[in-house]
C-alpha cells in the first residue's frame, strides 16, 4: 500500500508541477471560455455597417424598407438592452421567475427582439438603445458593467441622383455600375460611403405565393424585386433584405385581402403558452434554468469525453517517457508492476479530477465575469443549477468511471510506446471511438428515457457519459446503479487484463505488438 | 552461512529462444560477485529473474531468504542496464523518491540523497534538474539512487557502461566503499579489467548457460601458461620438459630467436631455468605472461559457441 500511495503521490506532484499542465489548467477553460467569448467580440470589432440604396419605382416602398432596417436594428439593439438588464439587475427587481413584471418596465421585460413596429419606433425615437439603458439603469446593480451593445450591420438609403426609371429599367446593371463598383459614393453622417447594394423595385410588382417562381428567385426581372451587388452580399445581410421585404408584401397582401391595415394588429397575436411541469406538487411553471438544465448535462457529457481525452494523452506520455527513460525497470524492482499500475492509475485520477474540476469552475467563472450579457444570463442558471443539484456529483462520479475505463487502455498501451509516434499510433484506434462517443450520446439524449438511450446507458464505455447525459432527466435509481455496475465490472475486467499487460509492456522491446500479440500475452502467463 | 542469494536451475524462455539455460549460482554475504558473459549470453535476463522482474519458467530463486526479492526490496538496490531517471525532477528529489520507494521515510531519504550526492561530488547540483546534469552525472546520480536507502544487496547490471574513465574509478571505489561495509554486491560487466580487479568470485554465462564459477585466479587456472624466451641457442631440450604443450616461433633477429612456450599450469619455471643453464642455453630475454581474465574470457566464450563446443587455442 505504501508503493502505491508513494507512486499515486509522485504521479500527482511531478504531473500537477509540468508546465504543460499548467499550462492546460489555464488554457483548457480559457479556450473554451475564449470560444464562447471571441465570436461576439469579433462580431462586435469587425461588423462592417453596409449600405444598401433603394429605388423605388413602384412607388411607397423605399421610406418602408428604410423604416424595416431601421427597426430591425432597434429589435437588435432592445434585445441585447433586455439580456443586459436580466444578467444585472438588481436582486430587489427579481422574482422567481425572472424580473419583476411590477416593478421593471415592460419594454425591459420581453424576450428576444418580439416588439411590434411602432414600439421599435418609439424605441428609436426615444433615442435607442441609450434611452433604453438609461431606463433600466434604476434596476441594475451598481457593480454592472458597461454594457456591450451589437454593432450596426445594415443601413438603408435611398439612392441620391438615381437613374431615369427608363434607364435603369433597360440597363440596370450599367446604370448602377458607377454606385455598385466603388466610382460614387454617397454622403451619409459627415463621411462618404460606399453603398453595397440597390434595392430595385419595378413599378407594378406584387408578392407572389409561397413556392411560386417568383417567390424561388426565378420570376422576371420586370415582376421581381430586383437587389444588386458587385459579387455576393453577406449572407447576413441578404437574409435580413430577404425578411424585410416579405414582411413588406405579406403586410401589403394581407390589408389588400383584409381592406383595411388594422389587420396588421393580428400579426402581434402570440399563442398564450406556458410550459408547465408536473415535478412540483400541483405542477409549476418551466423557466429558462429547466432547458439549460436539459440542456447542461448533455453539454457536460461532451465535455467528459474531451477532458478524458487530454487526461489519457498525458497518462500515455507519462508512461511513454517512464519506459523510454528505462526507469520502470527500477520502479518494478522496488513494488509490483501491479502497484506500480494502480500507483500511476490513483496518482493521474487526481490530476484528472484537480485539471475538470478546475476547468469546470473557471468556464463558468469566465462566463460570469468576460462574457457579454447574454453569456452571463446564461451562466449564471448552470451555476444556480449545479448548486444543489446531482448533476455536479453526477459529473465527478460519470468523469471517474469513465476515466477508470479508458486509463487501464491508455496506462498499457503507453507501457508500449517508446517514443510520442508509438503514442500516437497506439491511441489512434480507441482516440477515434472516442471521438465517436459524444456523437452517439448527444444524438440519443434528446430522448433520455427511450430505449436507444437506456440500451446506451447499460453499454461498457457509453454508459457513464449517456447516464450524464440523462442526469437531469432523473433516471431510474435501478438505471443508474445497473449502468454503473456494468461500468465497475468492464474497469475490473480491464484493469486486470491491463495489469496482465502492463507487467510484460513495461519491459517489452521492439515493435508494439499486434492485437492479436495482446491477446497472446493476456493469456500467457509472463 | 546462508547465500544472499541462490539460483537453482534457473531455465527462461522467450518463445524459442532459450534466454537462462538451467543456471544455479549462489552468492555469499559480503561477497563482490561478477557476473560475467558476452551480449545475449542472458545476464539480463538472469538478474531480471533474481529481481522477480521476470518469473522463471523453471527453478526456484532465494533472495535474501525470501522467494521474492520483491519481500525484501527494501534490502536490494538495483541498477538496470539501460539507465534513466524523471528528466524533471532534481537529483535530489529522485534520489529521495526512489530511497522513500524501498522503505525510507521522507526525512531520512532525503537526508541520505544529500550525503550522498555530497560525498561523491554532486552536491552543487543535488537542486539542478536531471536533464541539466552532464551525462556522466545523470549516471553518478543513478548509481547513488541505488545506495540511498542502504540496501544489504546491490545488484548492478553493466554499472560501467557509459561512464568515462574518471567515472570508472569513481564506481571502482563506491563498490570497494561497499565491500568494506560489509554490502553484497552482484554486478554484470563487459570490462574484465574491473572484475579482476573488484570481484572475489565470477561466473561466467554464454548462451544462457555457466560456463565457469569461481574466484578470479580459478578462472586464470583455466588457460596455459605463456612463457616467452629470446634466444640463438637449440631449445630442444625446452621443447622435451613435461608440462609443455606447446612451443613456436614469434620472430627472428638474426640468429636470436623469440620462442613462446604453452605450458600447463604445473609447469616449473625453475626447472625451465635450470634447463637453460645446464644445457647452456642463452637467455636473451625470459617473460612468463600470466593470461589476463579477458583471455580467459575470450577462449571460454569462444569454446562455449564454437560449433562442437572444444575450446579455442590461444
Amino acid at each position: 500500500m505504501r508503493g502505491i500511495f508513494l507512486i499515486a503521490q509522485h504521479e500527482f506532484i511531478e504531473t500537477v508541477k509540468t508546465k504543460s499542465f499548467l499550462v492546460s489548467l489555464l488554457l483548457i477553460p480559457l479556450m473554451l471560455g475564449l470560444g464562447i467569448v471571441i465570436p461576439s467580440w469579433i462580431e462586435r470589432q469587425t461588423t462592417v455597417t453596409r449600405t444598401v440604396a433603394v429605388v423605388d419605382l413602384a412607388g411607397g416602398y423605399g421610406p418602408r424598407i428604410r423604416a424595416a432596417v431601421e427597426r430591425q436594428y432597434a429589435r437588435k439593439a432592445l434585445a441585447a438592452v433586455r439580456a443586459y438588464v436580466r444578467a444585472y439587475a438588481d436582486p430587489a427587481y427579481r422574482s422567481a421567475r425572472g424580473l419583476d413584471m411590477a416593478k421593471v418596465p415592460a419594454l425591459l421585460l420581453g424576450r428576444g427582439d418580439d416588439i411590434s413596429d411602432a414600439e421599435a419606433d418609439r424605441f428609436l425615437a426615444a433615442g435607442g438603445a441609450a434611452w433604453a439603458l438609461d431606463l433600466a439603469r434604476p434596476y441594475l446593480r451598481p457593480e454592472a458593467p458597461e454594457p456591450k451593445l451589437p454593432p450596426r450591420a445594415l443601413r438603408a438609403i435611398a439612392l441620391p441622383d438615381p437613374p431615369s426609371p427608363a434607364v435603369l429599367l433597360a440597363d440596370p446593371a450599367e446604370a448602377l455600375r458607377p454606385w455598385l463598383d466603388g466610382g460614387r459614393t454617397v454622403a451619409h453622417d459627415g463621411a462618404r460611403v460606399a453603398i453595397d447594394a440597390v434595392i430595385v423595385i419595378p413599378p407594378g410588382v406584387h408578392g407572389a405565393p409561397a413556392g411560386s417562381p417568383a417567390a424561388l428567385g426565378r420570376g422576371e426581372a420586370q415582376e421581381s424585386v430586383q437587389i444588386w451587388s458587385a459579387g455576393a452580399l453577406p449572407r447576413g445581410i441578404s437574409r435580413t433584405l430577404g425578411d424585410i421585404l416579405d414582411r413588406i408584401f405579406r403586410h401589403d397582401a394581407l390589408i389588400a385581402s383584409a381592406g383595411s391595415p388594422d389587420i396588421l394588429a393580428a400579426d402581434r397575436i402570440r399563442a398564450p403558452v406556458l410550459a408547465l411541469d408536473i415535478s412540483a406538487p400541483g405542477g409549476r411553471a418551466l423557466t429558462m434554468a429547466d432547458t439549460v438544465r436539459r440542456i447542461l448535462p448533455r453539454a457536460l457529457s461532451v465535455l467528459l469525453v474531451y477532458f478524458l481525452y487530454i487526461n489519457m494523452f498525458m497518462l500515455m506520455s507519462n508512461t511513454m517517457e517512464e519506459r523510454s527513460n528505462r526507469i520502470v525497470e527500477v520502479l518494478i524492482s522496488s513494488v509490483t508492476p501491479q502497484a506500480l499500475m494502480i500507483g500511476k492509475l490513483l496518482g493521474s485520477s487526481l490530476v484528472a479530477i484537480t485539471m475538470f474540476g478546475f476547468s469546470v469552475l473557471a468556464f463558468l467563472g469566465i462566463f460570469s465575469v468576460a462574457g457579454d450579457s447574454a453569456l452571463v444570463e446564461f451562466a449564471g442558471e448552470p451555476l444556480g443549477i449545479l448548486r444543489g443539484s446531482p448533476i455536479l456529483p453526477a459529473l465527478f462520479l460519470y468523469f471517474i468511471l469513465g476515466y477508470f475505463l479508458f486509463a487501464g487502455i491508455f496506462l498499457t498501451l503507453g507501457a508500449f510506446a517508446e517514443s510520442s509516434k508509438d503514442v500516437q499510433n497506439l491511441s489512434l484506434p480507441v482516440v477515434l471511438f472516442m471521438a465517436m462517443m459524444p456523437i452517439v450520446v448527444v444524438a440519443f439524449a434528446d430522448d433520455p428515457d427511450g430505449t436507444s438511450a437506456k440500451v446506451l446507458s447499460f453499454l461498457p464505455f457509453f454508459g457513464p457519459f449517456m447516464m450524464m447525459a440523462r442526469a437531469a432527466a432523473n433516471p431510474p435509481l435501478l438505471e443508474i446503479l445497473g449502468s454503473i455496475a456494468v461500468q465497475l465490472l468492464t474497469i475490473a475486467g480491464l484493469l486486470w487484463a491491463a495489469a496482465r499487460i502492463f507487467r510484460i509492456a513495461i519491459l517489452f522491446s521492439g515493435k508494439p505488438p499486434r492485437l492479436g500479440q495482446l491477446l497472446r500475452l493476456l493469456r500467457s502467463e509472463e | 552461512m546462508e547465500p544472499f542469494v541462490r539460483l537453482v536451475d534457473i531455465e527462461k524462455r522467450f518463445g524459442d529462444h532459450v534466454a537462462v539455460d538451467g543456471l544455479s549460482f549462489a552468492v555469499a554475504p559480503g561477497e563482490v560477485f561478477g557476473f560475467l558473459g558476452p551480449n545475449g549470453a542472458g545476464k539480463t535476463t538472469s538478474i531480471r529473474i533474481l529481481l522477480d522482474i521476470l518469473s522463471p519458467d523453471r527453478g526456484t530463486v532465494s533472495v535474501l531468504g525470501a522467494r521474492s526479492a520483491l519481500a525484501v526490496a527494501d534490502r536490494v538496490g538495483y541498477l538496470p542496464e539501460e539507465r534513466g531517471l524523471y528528466k524533471n525532477m532534481t537529483a535530489e528529489g529522485v534520489i529521495t523518491y526512489l530511497a522513500r520507494l524501498k522503505g525510507l521515510d521522507a526525512r531520512t531519504a532525503r537526508r541520505r540523497a544529500r550525503d550522498l550526492l555530497e560525498r561523491y561530488g554532486l552536491g552543487d547540483v543535488a537542486r539542478r534538474r536531471v536533464k541539466q546534469l552532464s551525462k556522466g552525472m545523470a549516471q553518478k546520480v543513478q548509481v547513488l539512487s541505488t545506495l540511498a536507502h542502504d540496501p544489504d544487496l546491490l545488484i548492478l547490471d553493466e554499472p560501467f557502461s557509459g561512464l568515462d574513465p574518471v567515472n570508472q574509478q569513481v564506481l571502482e571505489q563506491v563498490l570497494r566503499d561497499l565491500k568494506a561495509a560489509g554490502k553484497t554486491v552482484i554486478f554484470s560487466t563487459h570490462v574484465m579489467q574491473h572484475a579482476e580487479r573488484l570481484c572475489d568470485r565470477i561466473l561466467l554465462i554464454a548462451k544462457g548457460r555457466d560456463i565457469f564459477s569461481g574466484t578470479v585466479e580459478e578462472a586464470r587456472a583455466r588457460l596455459d601458461i605463456r612463457l616467452r624466451l629470446r634466444t640463438e641457442g637449440d631449445i630442444a631440450p625446452l621443447s622435451a620438459l613435461p608440462a609443455i604443450k606447446r612451443v613456436f616461433r614469434r620472430r627472428s633477429e638474426g640468429d636470436v630467436a623469440e620462442w613462446e612456450f604453452r605450458a600447463e599450469r604445473s609447469f616449473s619455471v625453475e626447472r625451465m631455468i635450470e634447463t637453460c643453464i645446464r644445457h647452456k642455453i642463452p637467455i636473451r630475454h625470459f617473460t612468463m605472461l600470466e593470461p589476463s581474465l579477458h583471455d580467459v574470457f575470450v577462449r571460454l566464450v569462444r569454446a562455449e559457441e564454437a560449433p562442437d563446443g572444444r575450446e579455442a587455442t590461444t
